[in-house]
């Protein structure tokens, strides 16, 4: 396993878990892109394992209290209070 | 002379040196006009008032009058000895009455003398006369013999002379002494005749305002007297010589015309000069030979009555030197035309009289820059237009005739002519003429001078002309720009000043120039008409803001009616709370009836609504909102729709013409109140068709093309379609987006093509095996108007060679019920998930583009919308794949689903629902809830699969940027266009576009052959083409543009807003894309 990859959603959540806030931030607008979400379904992930991997980002994010990044395929708000319901 | 008094002799004494003082030898030296300035310098001078010192004046001069009237009341006394009276004036063989000679005997006594006294009498008599002349009118009625109407006319000429004559000079005596004596002889003359009257008009009782009453009463059979002021209604006067009064007369008949003297002299000018021309011509027999038309025998066996006619007003009974008539009509012709019976002018027609005698007289009429007719000097030999009856369809219609000097200089003109006569039945030749006159109304006017060049009138050409064009032209002046501040939001009442936006932000509130246009349009309709605003444009504000003009301007009490698509009845309840006042707009929905076209059809059926008696008379106004519903007459809406009467019915619709362009007419006749299925509306239909054969290329009852321009004679063309225009504009208010207030951001339609892979191409053309000939002829006809080749012939004129294919009668079943069945199934052929891969990846190419892109997907398969909105949320692969966890949605007309992931996530169905704000929407309404707050509001719905005919109209989705029709099984552009309205329309804040998505085959195997969607879309270009031709060039026509006086009012000017629409086809776009 290498921990800069991460492949199974236990992996993605560990991943993010250890993202700096600026490197959280960051990263969490890159994966919120068309791009990055075909490269996911290209390497055969289904709807619900990309779903888990954004809840991922989302959860990270909420913690921090800050306004997370817009204008991305998804909405991260929306994502928050998903994440903190089903938390 | 009576003893003066104090105060006479101060007057006297002034006026007399004031004067000398001007250098006159005396008073009687002075005209009218300078008496009057006389009398208000000795007013100021001594201190008097003005009246006073004319009272004192005309009692200085009285005391002679007294003395002039006792001379008259013995020659009367005379007179009578000898049988005449005043009511029966004797004619003297001078021609003059009694009065008239004695006064001019009279007056040779009383040439200038020192004597102040016996000049004062003059100037008194002659300041009377004056002031008679000044208040008399002539009445004329219809038993006044020709006669006794040209002596009036001709002495009141005289009069007027002689007034022009005086110039304070001692001549002045003589002139005065001639005035008196022609003006009692005027009187006389009038007063012995039964037809003229010679009536007092003053300022406190204008004779004028007798006139209606004149034609109503009848006084009695017995003269009476009157003040001296006011002689009554429609009476005679004359002057008692005797008492110096005037005496009344009654009189019979109705009352023709009431004129001051100046007036009656200038309108009978004409009349003389051509009367003086027509003496002249009767003393040549050869020249009235030439101009003979019917023997002796042929005037034997004319039938009908005699009419008796003037040759100014050929067509009515004027009161002027008359010609006895009848009615000619020649052999195999539908014309007919006056012929005189009588004198030395029998067998001449009519209208050849009157061009040879204008001929003659050098003068005929034209029209200057301001459409007034202007007397013009006609060379010998110029085309000249008149009036005259034709006989049509079995009712006598009033025309106008061209006649065409027979000269070579001519020819071809008159060729010209000829042949625009065989190609528009509205032009018609009059056989035997040799090509010389032809007989037209004013709707082609254009078209004849286009083709004559200038061409001179006769007054009743040129009154109908002006009449017909001022006709035309009334609406357009009327809801001109200037008009639009009476159409405001403010002005009209009830609308809310400030809208808040949906940031808070409150803004100022206005209609758009478009609706304030529609109002204004509609106003001057007096409420009835067809707007045909684009979609977006805000068409149901229009309804409103006439509601309330109706209501709050004309006092409507009535409920309004509201006819819709069914779905849609909540919109105008939404609109009204949203624009307008609380407690305006539940005022006005209060009032308001809503129904839908089925329940409008059954209604009028039964006449009877909700336990309402239902008709037309009932509502104070009746809108028909998305009208293309009812824009067949033959169908069970549009049949109601044309029979409701109602004088106030609008007309709201986007497509203005599907495919045919009856439809225009039916729209039109709709909301003009005429019912184009009766009686009334069998003129409208004619008309119609007369333009559908003439101007347009038909194929199975579809309008392929619009002719290009007439070829009359070799390199003569003529456009013909200006009448066609005029009816357009007149009963259209149409404008599309890109004119309006809020500018788009832009529309860009787009073609995406497929090419067939080999199997599938193989498999469709085994399906169209039996239509492959049917699809290249529908090739032929859409793309190329059927024409296979042009040349230009031998005679230099233009020919083409029509395509076989073209021909090919099935064309015709296309569209209908006999292959539909071959259609469908190729439409079901044709849409494949490889379609819907294509329109994910146009999805896709957006969505990289803005993250925020939306798209909106139609299609005419309810199968197809299930199997797009699955497909394009299950998982997929590749660059092109849409992103996980989003929503799809498939609006079908009984459902509506959503689909996440490939799996069904939800679905609504047709029940009431409870909105966020708390409030329930009835179930009459779902689709529109589910559309704007289920789907509309949330964007993770990414795309949203709608069935066409369910959702084109009154959805309102600028929410979504981009849109797809997956399959064309419209064939019509105003389909697509309503599907496209839904999107680009006012509040769409991002640029549109709009794909459709063709098969087409790889390897066509000639220019013929092509798919049935690359067919459709010919036809769909062609359906644009001749919207644009029919609809939108007519916007920017000049309505009347043919006079120069309507070119100078501005609010006439061409519209290049629609110009440039019509010039920037966007349906060139899509065909440059994939080309035909």
């Amino acid at each position: 396993m290498n921990p800069s990859e991460p492949k199974s959603l236990a992996e993605w959540r560990s991943y993010v878990a250890k993202l700096s806030e600026d490197a959280l931030f960051e990263q969490a607008k890159a994966v919120n892109s068309l791009g990055f979400i075909q490269t996911l379904q290209d390497e055969e992930y289904s709807a619900d394992e990309i779903h888990e991997i954004f809840l991922a980002f989302a959860r990270a994010l909420g913690k921090t209290g800050l306004r997370p990044p817009a204008d991305g395929v998804y909405d991260y708000f929306k994502l928050i209070e998903e994440a903190t319901h089903s938390a | 002379m009576p003893h003066l008094t104090d105060l006479q002799n101060r007057v006297l004494s002034t006026a007399a040196a004031l004067t000398h003082q001007a250098n006159f030898a005396g008073m009687d030296k002075l005209s009218y006009v300078e008496g009057e300035k006389l009398v208000q310098d000795v007013a100021a001078e001594a201190k008097v008032p003005v009246a006073q010192v004319r009272e004192l004046l005309l009692a200085a001069s009285t005391a002679a009058t007294d003395a002039a009237a006792n001379h008259l009341k013995l020659l009367n006394a005379e007179a009578e000895n000898l049988g005449g009276s005043v009511q029966r004036p004797q004619v003297t063989d001078a021609g003059m009455s009694p009065l008239g000679l004695q006064l001019a005997q009279g007056s040779q006594e009383l040439t200038p003398r020192p004597d102040f006294a016996l000049q004062s009498e003059l100037n008194a008599a002659f300041h009377k006369t004056a002031e008679d002349f000044e208040s008399t009118r002539v009445v004329v009625t219809r038993r006044a013999t020709p006669k006794v109407v040209a002596e009036v006319a001709e002495a009141s000429g005289k009069l007027l002379k002689l007034f022009h004559e005086l110039d304070g000079s001692r001549n002045d005596l003589q002139v005065k002494q001639e005035i008196i004596r022609v003006y009692q002889d005027l009187l006389a003359d009038a007063a012995r005749d039964r037809g003229v009257y010679l009536a007092k008009s003053t300022a406190e009782h204008p004779l004028s305002s007798y006139q209606s009453d004149a034609t109503k009463s009848r006084l009695p059979g017995k003269a009476h007297e009157k003040g001296a002021d006011t002689v009554g209604v429609g009476s005679a006067v004359s002057i008692d010589p005797s008492t110096g009064k005037p005496f009344v007369f009654d009189y019979h008949g109705e009352v023709l015309e009431i004129a001051t003297l100046g007036e009656f002299v200038s309108r009978r000018h004409e009349q003389f000069e051509l009367d003086q021309a027509a003496d002249k011509l009767a003393q040549e027999p050869k020249a009235i030979d030439a101009l003979r038309s019917l023997s002796p025998e042929g005037l034997k066996r004319l039938h009908g009555e005699v009419e008796h006619v003037t040759l100014f007003e050929d067509d009515k009974q004027e009161i002027a030197r008359v010609y006895a008539t009848r009615w000619h009509r020649e052999a195999a012709g539908v014309l007919e035309r006056r012929v005189v019976v009588e004198g030395p002018f029998a067998g001449v027609y009519l209208d050849d009289l009157v061009q040879e005698l204008a001929t003659r007289r050098g003068h005929g009429m034209a029209l200057d820059s301001n459409m007034q007719p202007k007397s013009v000097t006609q060379r010998h030999g110029e085309p000249f237009v008149t009036t005259c009856q034709v006989q049509e369809r079995g009712e006598k219609r009033e025309k106008l005739a061209v006649r065409i000097p027979e000269d070579r200089s001519w020819t071809r003109v008159r060729r010209a002519l000829r042949r625009l006569s065989e190609l528009e039945p509205a032009v018609k030749y009059r056989e035997g003429s040799k090509n010389t006159t032809f007989v037209f109304g004013p709707e082609n006017y254009k078209l004849v001078r286009d083709i004559v060049g200038d061409l001179i009138l006769n007054g009743p050409a040129t009154s109908k002309l002006q009449s017909y064009f001022t006709e035309l032209t009334k609406v357009e002046v009327a809801s001109s720009d200037a008009s639009l501040k009476d159409h405001t939001a403010h002005a009209v009442g009830g609308f809310k000043d400030k809208l808040v936006s949906k940031s808070g932000e409150a803004k100022p509130f206005e209609l758009s120039y478009w609706q304030q246009k529609s109002l204004a349009w509609l106003s001057a309709r007096d409420y009835k008409g067809v707007i045909a605003l684009d979609t977006g444009m805000g068409k149901t504000l229009v309804a409103i803001g006439v509601m309330q003009e109706l209501a709050k301007r004309t006092g409507e009490a009535k409920p309004f009616l509201y006819v819709c698509p069914p779905g849609l009845e909540g919109n105008i309840a939404v609109e009204a709370r949203r624009f307008m006042e609380p407690n305006e707009a539940e005022a006005l929905l209060a009032r308001l009836t809503v129904i839908d076209y089925k329940h409008f059809a059954k209604a009028c059926r039964t006449g009877s609504y909700e336990d309402k008696p239902f008709a037309g008379k009932e509502f104070g106004g009746v809108f028909f909102d998305e009208a293309q519903w009812i824009r067949k007459r033959t169908t069970v809406g549009g049949e109601a729709a044309l029979k409701f009467d109602n004088s106030h019915k609008v007309v709201l619709t986007k497509s203005v013409m599907k495919d045919n362009v009856e439809d225009v007419l039916t729209l039109a006749s709709i909301a003009n109140n005429v019912d184009l299925n009766g009686a009334s509306g069998k003129e409208l239909r004619y008309t119609m068709r007369k333009f559908r054969d003439l101007y347009c290329t038909v194929v199975a009852g579809r309008t392929v093309g619009v002719k290009e321009a007439l070829e009359l004679t070799p390199g003569q063309f003529v456009d013909p379609k200006h009448n066609m225009h005029a009816f357009i504009k007149a009963n259209f208010l149409w404008a599309d987006k890109r004119t309006d207030d809020v500018r788009l951001k832009g529309f860009e339609p787009r073609l995406e093509t497929m090419p067939m892979p080999p199997k599938m191409e193989e498999d469709y053309r085994a399906k169209t095996v039996k239509i492959t000939k049917l699809l290249q002829g529908m090739v032929s006809l859409y793309r190329d108007k059927g024409v296979k080749e042009t040349f230009v012939d031998e005679k230099g004129r233009t020919r083409t060679v029509l395509n076989p294919l073209a021909k090919d009668r099935r064309i015709a079943n296309v569209m209908g019920q006999k292959l539909a069945k071959t259609i469908h199934e190729l439409n079901d052929f044709c849409n494949t998930p490889d379609k819907i891969d294509r329109a994910r990846d146009l999805v896709v190419k957006h969505l990289e583009a803005s993250l925020t892109s939306r798209t909106v997907l139609f299609s005419d398969s309810p199968e197809f919308v299930v199997a797009t909105a699955q497909r394009l949320s299950s998982a997929q692969r590749g660059e092109h794949a849409l992103p996980p966890g989003k929503l799809h949605a498939a609006c079908l007309a009984k459902e509506i689903r959503l689909y996440q992931d490939g799996k069904l996530v939800d679905t609504y169905k047709p029940k009431a629902y409870v909105a966020a704000d708390g409030h329930t929407v009835p179930a009459g309404e779902w689709q529109k809830y589910v559309i704007d707050e289920i789907i509309g509001k949330n964007p993770d719905v990414l795309t949203t699969t709608m069935l066409g005919p369910v959702y084109q109209e009154g959805q309102n989705l600028q929410w979504a940027n981009v849109g797809v029709h997956l399959d064309r099984d419209t064939w019509s552009r105003q389909n697509t266009e309503q599907r496209e309205g839904r999107l680009w329309r006012k509040g769409q804040e991002r640029r549109v576009t709009f794909y459709n998505v063709d098969w087409v085959f790889k390897n066509p195997s000639d220019s013929y052959d092509r798919t049935l969607d690359q067919v459709r879309g010919m036809q769909e270009k062609v359906s644009g083409d001749v919207f644009k031709e029919i609809i939108v060039v007519p916007q920017a026509s000049l309505l009347g543009g043919e006079w120069q006086g309507v070119r100078k009012q501005k609010d006439l000017m061409l519209d290049t807003g629609v110009l440039e629409y019509a010039m920037s086809p966007d349906i060139a776009q899509a065909a440059q894309q994939g080309g035909f």
